[in-house]
C-alpha cells in the first residue's frame, strides 16, 4: 500500500524522482549493514569454515595409498552407507612423545620470542609515540618497510648474516671478540632472531596505537604528584598500556607457534617446532590424517590466548 | 618580609617565539590569585613554569625563600590541577588521592587517614571505590582537588578549573572551589580566560596580554579602573571615546572628543598633559537612559535606538548617535512590564563624572 502510495508520488513527481531507487523500500534486499557485514562473514566461511572442516575430516579418516592418502569417512556398499571415524590419529598424538615435546618446544620458543619481541619493540614504540607527529609517520613507516620485501628473502637474508662465514661472524673476528667463528645459524638462537625480527612490527603497532593516545597530562600528573620519571612509568604509562601489550604479544605469539619457515632455514637438530612436525607428517610421511590431527591439536592449543586477546581487544574498544 | 611566591623576571621563549616575557609577580600566603587572558597570551606557559613543566630561558622563581626554578616538578612543593583534571583513568578514587601521598613514603594507616579526610572535605566518602569513568564531571572535579590538596602543597596550581564543567554547574562548583581552598588556607594559583570566573573566585587578578602582565589587582580595581584599552575591553563590554585633554587640573580633567558635542568631564586628575591624545572608557551599566534631555552640562549624548538584547534580569541598548557611533547602555528591568524605549525611539544619555575612567595607554 504505501508503495504504491509511493510509486504514484514519484510519477507525480516527475522523472528525477523515478531515477532516485530507494533500495530501503524493497523488503527482501537485506539492509545496507547486513550487506557490509556478510562479505567478510562470507569470506571467513569460504576461506577458513570450510578448510577448517576439511582437515577436521581427514584428522578423522585413517591413511592410504590413494590419491588423495586417506580413505573416505562415508562409504556406500550394499545398499549400507558407512561412516567410519577414526579416533586413532589422536590418540597416536598421546602415545608418541614427539608431539607432545613439540607442542611444548614451540609453545616455549613462542613465549620466549615474544618476551624478547616485546622488550625491544616496547622502548621503540614509545620512542616513536613520544616523537614529533611530522616525525612519527616516517618512523612507523621505517618499522614496515622490511615487510614489503618478500619474507622467505629476508630468513635467507639472516642465513648469510648468521652462517659460519656470514656477516656477523666475520664482523666478530675482525674486532676481535672471537677468534673462530660461532656456530650460530641451525640454533635456537637463529629462531628467536628470526622470529623477533618477522613478527616485530606487529608488536610494535599495536603497542604504538595505545601509547598514542595516553593523555601526556597524565605522566605530569603523576610527576606533579612527586613520582620519580621511572615510577611515573612503571605506574602510569605501563598499567595503561596494558591492552596494546597483550594484543601485540597475542599478534606474535600465536603465529609463532605454529612457525615453519623460520625453524626450517633458521633452525637445527635442536629445535623442535610443531611447523616442523606438521611438514614432515605432510610431506615426508604422507600422513595426511596424522597431520590433520596435529594442526586441529594445536589450533585447540591456541584458542585459549585467542580468546584472552578477543576478550581484552574488545574491551578496549569499550574505552 | 617576602612575599610567598615570587616570579623574578621569567622569560620562557620557544625557538623564536616569546611566551612569557620578563614577567615579575609577587603573590601571597593565603591568596587566591588568577592569571587572566586571552587564549595564547602566555598565562600556561607561566603557570608550567611554576609546576616545573617547562624551565624558564630566564629568571628565577622563588617559593616560600627557596628558589625553585632548576628543581624538577615531582621534588617541588607545588602541585597542580590539570584542565583535563589527568585523573588516573586505571585506580579508584582512593587509589588516584593516595597516589600522591605514596610517593611521600607515609605509612600505609597514615595515608588511609588522610585520605578519609580529604573525601570528607570534598563531601564525597561514599565514591571511594568508583573508577573515574563512573563519575560525573563536577565529581571529577573534585577528585582532582581532592589528589592535589591531600598533598598538602605549598602552592596549588589549577589551570582552567572550570573549562570542562557546562554553565550551571560550573557556577556552583566556582564558589564551592573557592570554599575548599579557604578551608584549607591554600595559596592559590589559577589560569582562566574566562573573566567572570576570575572575578567570581580570585581576591587578585593579573591580566596577561601577549606575554606580559598588564596589570594587576582585585577584580574591583580591574573592572572599576583598568589602567589600559586592552584590559578596559577584556573584562566586560565599554565605550570607548577617543580625545584630547582639553582641561587639566588636580581634582578633574574636559576631554574634547569628536565623537560627542560636549566634552567629557571626568572627576579625578590624569598623569599627562594638555593635549594629549587618551581614551575615556565608559561601562555601559553606569550610562542612564531616558526619553527627555538631561539637564546636565557635560557627559550628554542622544541617539536612536538600533538594537535591544534582553537578558532578562536587564536589557542592553545599542544606541547610534548622529555621527554613527554606537553606545552599549545597560537598562536594569526592575519592574515587569515597564514601559521602556523601543528600537527607533530617540533617547537620550548621560553618566556621573565619576563614572568614566581615563586611558592613557
Amino acid at each position: 500500500m504505501a508503495s504504491s502510495q509511493q510509486r504514484r508520488f514519484d510519477s507525480i513527481n516527475g522523472d528525477c524522482m523515478l531515477a532516485k531507487l530507494d533500495l530501503r523500500k524493497i523488503s527482501w534486499l537485506p539492509s545496507g549493514k547486513t550487506l557490509v557485514i556478510a562479505v567478510p562473514y562470507l569470506w571467513m566461511l569460504l576461506f577458513f569454515l570450510v578448510p577448517f572442516i576439511i582437515v577436521l575430516k581427514i584428522s578423522f579418516s585413517s591413511a592410504a595409498i590413494a590419491i588423495p592418502p586417506f580413505t573416505d569417512l562415508l562409504s556406500f556398499a550394499d545398499e549400507t552407507l558407512k561412516i567410519t571415524i577414526e579416533f586413532g590419529n589422536y590418540l597416536f598424538l598421546t602415545e608418541d612423545k614427539l608431539y607432545w615435546v613439540s607442542y611444548l618446544s614451540s609453545i616455549k620458543i613462542a613465549f620466549t620470542a615474544t618476551v624478547l619481541c616485546l622488550l625491544i619493540s616496547y622502548p621503540l614504540a614509545y620512542a616513536i609515540a613520544r616523537a614529533q607527529p611530522t616525525w612519527r609517520n616516517i618512523l612507523l613507516m621505517l618499522v614496515v618497510l622490511p615487510s614489503w620485501t618478500s619474507f622467505l628473502i629476508r630468513i635467507y637474508a639472516w642465513m648469510g648474516i648468521l652462517k659460519n662465514n656470514g656477516y656477523l661472524n666475520n664482523f666478530l673476528i675482525w674486532l676481535g671478540a672471537i677468534d673462530q667463528p660461532v656456530q650460530m645459524l641451525n640454533t635456537n638462537f637463529a629462531v628467536y632472531i628470526g622470529i623477533v625480527y618477522a613478527y616485530m612490527p606487529f608488536m610494535v603497532l599495536p603497542i604504538y596505537t595505545n601509547l598514542v593516545k595516553h593523555d601526556p597530562s597524565l605522566v605530569e600528573a603523576s610527576l606533579d604528584l612527586g613520582a620519580p620519571p621511572w615510577k611515573t612509568f612503571l605506574s602510569v604509562t605501563l598499567p595503561l598500556s596494558k591492552n596494546g601489550i597483550i594484543a601485540g604479544s597475542m599478534l606474535v605469539f600465536i603465529p609463532s607457534v605454529g612457525e615453519f619457515v623460520i625453524p626450517e632455514l633458521l633452525g637445527g637438530a635442536e629445535t623442535l617446532m610443531i611447523g616442523k612436525v606438521l611438514w614432515q607428517e605432510f610431506f615426508s610421511n604422507r600422513d595426511w590424517p596424522i597431520a590433520s590431527s596435529v594442526a586441529i591439536i594445536m589450533l585447540i592449543i591456541l584458542v585459549v590466548p585467542i580468546l584472552f586477546f578477543h576478550h581484552f581487544q574488545s574491551n578496549e574498544l569499550k574505552e | 618580609m617576602n612575599p610567598f611566591v615570587e616570579i623574578q623576571g621569567i622569560s620562557k621563549r620557544f625557538d623564536d617565539f616569546v611566551a612569557v616575557r620578563d614577567t615579575n609577580l609577587s603573590i601571597e600566603q593565603g591568596e587566591l590569585f588568577c592569571l587572566l587572558g586571552a587564549s595564547g597570551c602566555g598565562k600556561s606557559t607561566l603557570l608550567r613554569m611554576l609546576a616545573g613543566f617547562e624551565s624558564p630561558s630566564e629568571g628565577r622563581i622563588f617559593i616560600d625563600g627557596t628558589d625553585v626554578t632548576t628543581i624538577p616538578s615531582y621534588e617541588r612543593p607545588v602541585n597542580m590541577m590539570f584542565q583535563s583534571y589527568a585523573i588516573f583513568p586505571h585506580m579508584t578514587v582512593e587509589q588516584n588521592i593516595a597516589f600522591g601521598l605514596k610517593q611521600e613514603k607515609q605509612s600505609k594507616t597514615e595515608i588511609r587517614k588522610r585520605v578519609e579526610e580529604i573525601l570528607e572535605l570534598v563531601e564525597m566518602p561514599k565514591l571511594a571505590k568508583r573508577k573515574p569513568h563512573q563519575l560525573s564531571g563536577g565529581q571529577r572535579q573534585r577528585v582532582a582537588l581532592a589528589r592535589i590538596l591531600a598533598k598538602r602543597p605549598k602552592l596549588l596550581l589549577l589551570d582552567e578549573p572550570m573549562a570542562a564543567l557546562d554553565k550551571k554547574l560550573r557556577e556552583q562548583m566556582q564558589l564551592e572551589v573557592v570554599d575548599i581552598l579557604e578551608s584549607v588556607n591554600a595559596t592559590c594559583i589559577m589560569v582562566t580566560h574566562d573573566q567572570e570566573e576570575a572575578m567570581t573566585m580570585a581576591s587578585r587578578i593579573a591580566i596577561m596580554h601577549e606575554g606580559e602582565i598588564i596589570q594587576v589587582g582585585t577584580p574591583n580595581d580591574i573592572y572599576e579602573m583598568p589602567n589600559c584599552r586592552y584590559t578596559a575591553n577584556f573584562i566586560g563590554s565599554v565605550n570607548l571615546f577617543e580625545g584630547k585633554v582639553i582641561e587639566d587640573k588636580a581634582d578633574h580633567v574636559l576631554i574634547d572628543t569628536t565623537k560627542l558635542e560636549k566634552p567629557i568631564f571626568v572627576d579625578h586628575g590624569i598623569t599627562g598633559t594638555l593635549g594629549m591624545d587618551v581614551t575615556v572608557a565608559v561601562r555601559p551599566e553606569k550610562i542612564s537612559l531616558q526619553r527627555e534631555p538631561f539637564d546636565a552640562p557635560h557627559n550628554c549624548a542622544s541617539g536612536t535606538v538600533r538594537d535591544i538584547a534582553y537578558l532578562g534580569s536587564h536589557s542592553i541598548y545599542h544606541v547610534e548617535l548622529e555621527n554613527g557611533k554606537i553606545l552599549l547602555v545597560n537598562i536594569s528591568n526592575l519592574e515587569r512590564g515597564s514601559e521602556q524605549p523601543i528600537w527607533e525611539e530617540k533617547v537620550f544619555l548621560n553618566w556621573h563624572p565619576h563614572s568614566s575612567v581615563v586611558l592613557t595607554q
